[in-house]
C-alpha cells in the first residue's frame, strides 16, 4: 500500500508541526491501530492506552518518517511496540473473565452465549500467550490481512522470518486450541 | 511433518506461493493425507480466530482529541538533528582522507628533514632529531645492552619504529574507511532496516 496524495499532504503538514493535519491522520488510521493494539494486548483498556501512545510516539517520530513506506504499516510497527511496552508495564494482564467481552448477538440463548464467550476467552488467552514476535506476525496476517511482504516491511524482518514465525504461531495455537478447533464447525452451526 | 513443509502449507493457505510452488504443494497434497489434515486444521484455526470480536473503542474523533491533549506544545524538530547526523555521516570519509593527507605530509616532511640533516644542511634540526627518545640507546646507557648489540640495534630501532608507525596508521585509516563503505553499502541494499521492531 502506497501513501495517497491527500495523506502525503497531511503528513507533510504534520511534519511541519500542523496539529490539525495530524489529527486528520489519526482519524484516518485510528481503527486500524486500535485493532492491532487490541489484538496484541487482549484488553480493551490497555488497547485504548496503547492506541493513544502509538499516536503520541508517531507525532514524536514523524519528522523522521519517509513517505516511501506505507504510513499505515509504519503506524502498525509503532502500535505493536507500544502494545508490547504496555503489556510489560502492566505485567501482562490477560483476559481471564468473560465480563469484558463484546456481546455476540442477542439472538442466542444464554447457554450458547456462555459457551461461546468461554471459547473466545480461551482463544484470546492462547493468542496472548504467544511470543510477542510471533503474535505480531499472526495478527498482521490473520486479522489485518497483510501479505507476507507487507508484514516483513512493517515489522522490519526478513520474509523467511515472517514465514517461520507465522508457522510457529499457528502450530502453538493448534496445540493450545485443539478442543476449540474440534468443535469449531459444530459451534458455528449452533 | 518438517517445519519446511509446514511453512509451505501456511503460505499455500495464505495464497503466498507462486504458481510453480502451488502446483508442487497440490501434487503433494494428493498423495499425503497427513498434510491434507494439517491444511484443514489450519483453515479451521483461521475460522476459530475470527470468533474473537472487537469491542467498542473510542471514536476516531475522541481518540484524536485525547492524543491532542498529550502532544508536546512545540513541534518536534528532529529533522534538524537528523540532517546533522546525515552531514556527519558524509563528512566522515572526508575527515579520514584529510587525516591521511595530513599524516602523509607530516611523514614526508619528517623524512626530508631527516635526509637534510644527514647531509648537514640543517644542523639544528638534526640535533633535535638525534635527541628524540631512543630506547636501545637508553638501555645501553644503563648497561643492559653491550656495545656490539647497540651498534646494529640503534639504527634498526628507528627504522622499525618508523615502519611500524606508518603501517599502523595506514592500516587503521584504511580499516575505518572500508568500514564506512561497508556500512554505506549495507544501508543502500537494505533501506529503512534500522530498528524491538525498530521504528
Amino acid at each position: 500500500m502506497t501513501i495517497s496524495a491527500t495523506e502525503s499532504t497531511l503528513v507533510s503538514q504534520a511534519q511541519q508541526g500542523d496539529r490539525n493535519a495530524f489529527s486528520e491522520l489519526i482519524r484516518i488510521h485510528a481503527q486500524g491501530v486500535q485493532r492491532v493494539v487490541y489484538r496484541m494486548c487482549g484488553d480493551q483498556q490497555l488497547a485504548e492506552d496503547a492506541a493513544q501512545e502509538t499516536f503520541v510516539q508517531a507525532w514524536l517520530k514523524l519528522p523522521a518518517y519517509r513517505p516511501k513506506s506505507s504510513l499505515r504499516n509504519w503506524l502498525y510497527r509503532i502500535a505493536v511496540n507500544a502494545a508490547i511496552d504496555m503489556l510489560r508495564k502492566e505485567k501482562r494482564i490477560l483476559p481471564e473473565s468473560v465480563d469484558d467481552l463484546a456481546l455476540v448477538g442477542a439472538d442466542t440463548s444464554p447457554e450458547t452465549a456462555l459457551i461461546r464467550d468461554e471459547r473466545v476467552v480461551q482463544i484470546r488467552n492462547a493468542i496472548a500467550d504467544l511470543p510477542d514476535a510471533s503474535r505480531a506476525v499472526l495478527i498482521m496476517r490473520e486479522y489485518e490481512g497483510l501479505s507476507y511482504r507487507e508484514i516483513a516491511d512493517t515489522l522490519d524482518v526478513p520474509l523467511g522470518t515472517v514465514m517461520s514465525r507465522l508457522s510457529y504461531a499457528r502450530k502453538l495455537l493448534k496445540n493450545e486450541l485443539s478442543q476449540e478447533l474440534e468443535s469449531h464447525v459444530e459451534v458455528a452451526y449452533v | 511433518m518438517s517445519d519446511h513443509i509446514a511453512e509451505l502449507l501456511n503460505a499455500y493457505l495464505d495464497g503466498e506461493l507462486n504458481s510453480s510452488q502451488r502446483r508442487k504443494v497440490e501434487a503433494h497434497l494428493e498423495n499425503c493425507p497427513r498434510c491434507v489434515d494439517e491444511l484443514e486444521a489450519l483453515e479451521a484455526l483461521s475460522g476459530t480466530l475470527d470468533e474473537v470480536h472487537l469491542p467498542e473503542f473510542s471514536s476516531p474523533e475522541q481518540l484524536a482529541a485525547n492524543v491532542a491533549l498529550r502532544l508536546p506544545r512545540t513541534p518536534v524538530k528532529a529533522v534538524n538533528s537528523r540532517k546533522l547526523l546525515d552531514v556527519g555521516w558524509w563528512l566522515m570519509p572526508v575527515g579520514l582522507i584529510v587525516v591521511w593527507f595530513f599524516l602523509s605530509t607530516f611523514s614526508l616532511a619528517s623524512d626530508l628533514i631527516d635526509a637534510a640533516s644527514n647531509v648537514g644542511l640543517v644542523d639544528e634540526v638534526s640535533i633535535f632529531v638525534e635527541n628524540t627518545v631512543n630506547y636501545s640507546a637508553f638501555l645501553g646507557r644503563v648497561g643492559l645492552l653491550d656495545a656490539d648489540t647497540l651498534q646494529w640495534l640503534t639504527p634498526s630501532e628507528s627504522f622499525v619504529r618508523e615502519f611500524l608507525g606508518q603501517l599502523f596508521w595506514q592500516v587503521a585509516l584504511a580499516m575505518l574507511y572500508l568500514s564506512w563503505i561497508a556500512i554505506w553499502w549495507a544501508r543502500q541494499t537494505r533501506p529503512g532496516q534500522n530498528r524491538q521492531f525498530g521504528n
